[in-house]
C-alpha cells in the first residue's frame, strides 16, 4: 500500500519467520519418540 | 402382533447395524482422523497468520493510517490530537494484523461447521446414518480444538515477540527522550515566542514538516524512536535537538514561526520595566551595542536574529550616540522582543529583551498584556534619578534647567516598582528566585550635580543603594530586596555604549545590568580579555 512505512514489512517478515520456525519446532516435538508414545497411548493405537 | 414383531426386528437390525458401523468403521478410523484433523487445524492457523503478515489480500489487514491513530493509540497528554505521522508497527498495525488473521481463521473454521449443518438440513434423512456422520463430526471437532490450541500458542508467541520488541523500543525511546531533554535542560533551553501579543514560552515547540503539516510533539514515542514518518511520507527527526536543525519551529500558542535555535539554545528573557520616559528604550539599545562590542572584545559575538531585531540593531547604532534621539515607545502596541544570539567560547544563547512602553506598567489592567513577565530569568528596573522627589526638589530651585534637560519620568520610581512587583506576585511569579538589576540611568546628567554628592562613576552596588536610601527610597529598596532573590544596583549612562577602545564595557556602561543578569542565567560573559 502506498505510503506505508517500510519497517512494517520488516516486522511482518520477522513475525512470519517466527511463526514458521515455531511450527517446525512443534512438528519436531510431536514427532519425537516420547511424545509420540504418549499420544499413541492416549489414542489407543498401542496394543 | 406380527407388525409389532416386525418393528422390533427392524429396530434390532438398525441397532445392530449402528453397532457394527461404530465398532468396525468409526472405531478403527477415529484416532487417525483426529490426528489428521488436528494437524490440519494447526496448519490452518499458521498458514492464515503467515498469509495475513505477508499481505495476502484476502487475509491482510488494512493499513492503520495516521488519521485513524486517535482511536488506536492512547490519548495524548497535550491539548493537541495525535500528530499526522505513521505509528510504529508495534503499537497499532501489529494488533490490526493479528486481529485480521484471527478473524480469517475463525471464518474458515466456521465455514467447515456451516457446511456440515447445511448438508444435514438439505438431507435430514441422513441423520439415520448417524454413526457414519460421527466421522466428519469427530474430524471437525479435532480440527477446531487443534486450531484453538494452536491459535493460543502461536498468537501468544507472536504477542510475546511483539511485547519484547516493544519493551526494547520503549527503552530506546526513553534513552533518546531523556538525552534530548537532559541536554536542553543543561543548556537551560526554551522556546520563546517573540511575536507581539503572544510571548508564549515552552520547552517543546511545534515543528512544521516541509509538506505543511504541524507536529506538536516531535519527541521520541509511539510515532517513532529515532525518526518518524510524516503522513506525507517524509522522514523527520524525533528529538527536539534534531528537529530544530532541519525544521521550522512554531509557537505552540499562536502557531507562528519561532527564532532559529529556539528550544535548543540557552534562552534568556530579560524584560526592562519602569515608568514612561525613564529611559528604558535607550538603555536597551545602547546596552545592546555595548554588549556587542564587549563580546567582540572578549572573543565572542552578538548577532541580531530575525528581520525586526536586525532593523532594531541597525537603529541602535545610530541611537547610541551622544546626539542620538530615542523614539518614544508606542504604548498602543504589544511589545515585540529584540532577540540577539550570543556566541561565547562554551555557550551559545538567545537573549530576548522586552522593552514595553512605560504606560503599560502604570496600571494593573494594562500590565495583563505583558505576558513575557510570566517566565523570565531576571528583570531590569530602570530608575530615573531625576524623577526621585528628593532629587527633583533639590534641583527645582537652583538648577531648573538641568532638571528640564533630563526630561524626568512623570511617575515616581517607587510607584512604578510597586505596581509591577505586585502584579508579578498576583500572577504567581516566584520573585524569590529571580534577580533584579536596578539601573539608575542618566548618570551622565546626574554626576557632578549637588544631589549626586558622594556618588562617582565607579560607584558599586552598595554605593548606589546607599545613595538611593539617602534620597528616601528606603521603602522601595527594602521592598526590592525582600521581593527578589538577588538585587544589584547599577549607575548607568545610556548616552553612549560606554566601552573603551578595546570594546570592553566601562563602569557606567548600559551593558552592566545585562551582563550581571546574563551571568545569573548561566551565560557568564568574561569582563576582561582572557589571557
Amino acid at each position: 500500500v502506498k505510503g506505508v512505512p517500510p519497517h512494517y514489512t520488516a516486522f511482518r517478515v520477522l513475525l512470519a519467520v517466527v511463526v514458521v520456525v515455531a511450527l517446525a519446532v512443534l512438528v519436531m516435538v510431536v514427532a519425537a519418540e516420547p511424545v509420540r508414545m504418549v499420544v499413541e497411548e492416549l489414542l489407543g493405537l498401542r496394543r | 402382533v406380527p407388525q409389532l414383531l416386525g418393528a422390533v426386528a427392524a429396530l434390532a437390525l438398525y441397532a445392530a447395524g449402528c453397532y457394527i458401523a461404530i465398532v468396525y468403521l468409526v472405531g478403527p478410523v477415529w484416532p487417525y482422523l483426529l490426528v489428521g484433523a488436528a494437524g490440519a487445524g494447526v496448519l490452518l492457523v499458521a498458514a492464515v497468520l503467515v498469509a495475513a503478515l505477508l499481505g495476502v489480500p484476502r487475509f491482510a489487514a488494512d493499513p492503520v493510517r495516521p488519521a485513524a491513530l486517535a482511536d488506536r493509540l492512547p490519548a495524548t497528554r497535550t491539548r493537541f490530537p495525535r500528530d499526522p505521522a505513521w505509528a510504529n508497527y508495534l503499537f497499532a498495525q501489529s494488533r490490526a494484523d493479528l486481529r485480521a488473521a484471527a478473524a480469517g481463521t475463525a471464518e474458515l473454521v466456521g465455514r467447515v461447521w456451516r457446511a456440515m449443518v447445511r448438508g444435514v438440513r438439505a438431507e435430514p434423512m441422513a441423520l439415520v446414518l448417524w454413526p457414519v456422520l460421527l466421522i466428519p463430526v469427530i474430524a471437525a471437532a479435532g480440527f477446531t480444538a487443534a486450531a484453538a490450541l494452536a491459535g493460543v500458542l502461536l498468537y501468544g508467541l507472536v504477542a510475546a515477540v511483539l511485547a519484547v520488541a516493544a519493551v526494547g523500543w520503549l527503552a530506546v525511546v526513553g534513552a533518546l527522550r531523556g538525552g534530548d531533554a537532559g541536554v536542553r535542560r543543561l543548556r537551560r533551553a526554551k522556546a520563546t515566542c517573540h511575536h507581539p501579543g503572544c510571548n508564549h514560552r515552552s520547552t517543546l515547540p511545534a515543528f512544521r514538516c516541509a509538506c505543511g503539516r504541524v507536529h506538536h510533539d516531535i519527541r521520541p514515542g509511539l510515532l517513532g524512536a529515532a525518526v518518524r514518518r510524516c503522513e506525507c511520507g517524509r522522514l523527520l527527526p524525533t528529538t527536539v535537538l534534531g528537529a530544530a536543525a532541519t525544521l521550522t519551529a512554531l509557537c505552540q500558542a499562536c502557531g507562528r514561526p519561532l527564532r532559529p535555535g529556539a528550544a535548543v539554545l540557552t534562552d534568556v528573557v530579560l524584560p526592562v520595566f519602569g515608568p514612561a520616559s525613564a529611559g528604558k528604550t535607550r538603555l536597551v539599545l545602547a546596552g545592546m551595542v555595548a554588549l556587542s562590542r564587549h563580546l567582540g572584545a572578549v572573543g565572542g559575538a552578538l548577532d541580531p536574529v530575525g528581520a525586526e531585531s536586525k532593523a532594531t540593531f541597525m537603529d541602535a547604532g545610530e541611537v547610541a550616540r551622544p546626539d542620538g534621539r530615542t523614539t518614544k515607545t508606542d504604548a498602543g502596541q504589544h511589545p515585540a522582543a529584540i532577540t540577539v544570539r550570543l556566541a561565547l567560547a562554551r555557550r551559545t544563547a538567545l537573549l530576548h529583551l522586552f522593552d514595553a512602553a512605560g504606560e503599560l506598567y502604570a496600571d494593573r489592567e494594562q500590565s495583563r498584556e505583558l505576558r513575557f513577565l510570566d517566565d523570565t530569568q531576571g528583570l531590569v528596573f530602570v530608575l530615573d534619578p531625576f524623577s526621585i522627589p528628593a532629587v527633583a526638589d533639590d534641583l527645582r530651585g537652583p538648577l531648573p534647567d538641568h532638571l528640564a534637560a533630563a526630561q524626568p519620568a512623570a511617575e515616581p520610581p517607587e510607584d512604578s516598582y510597586l505596581i509591577t512587583a505586585q502584579w508579578l506576585r498576583d500572577q504567581g511569579a516566584d520573585l524569590a528566585r529571580l534577580p533584579l538589576a536596578v539601573a539608575v540611568v542618566k548618570a551622565d546628567l546626574l554626576l557632578g550635580l549637588p544631589p549626586a554628592a558622594g556618588l562617582t562613576a565607579d560607584a558599586d552596588s552598595a554605593d548606589v543603594e546607599a545613595w538611593l536610601r539617602a534620597k528616601h527610597l528606603d521603602n522601595m529598596v527594602d521592598g526590592a530586596q525582600r521581593d527578589f532573590g538577588a538585587v544589584r544596583f547599577h549607575l548607568v549612562s545610556s548616552l553612549d555604549p560606554g566601552t573603551d577602545v578595546a570594546g570592553l564595557v566601562g563602569p557606567t556602561s548600559p551593558a552592566r545590568p545585562l551582563l550581571w543578569l546574563l551571568g545569573r542565567s548561566g551565560v557568564a560573559v568574561p569582563e576582561v580579555v582572557a589571557g
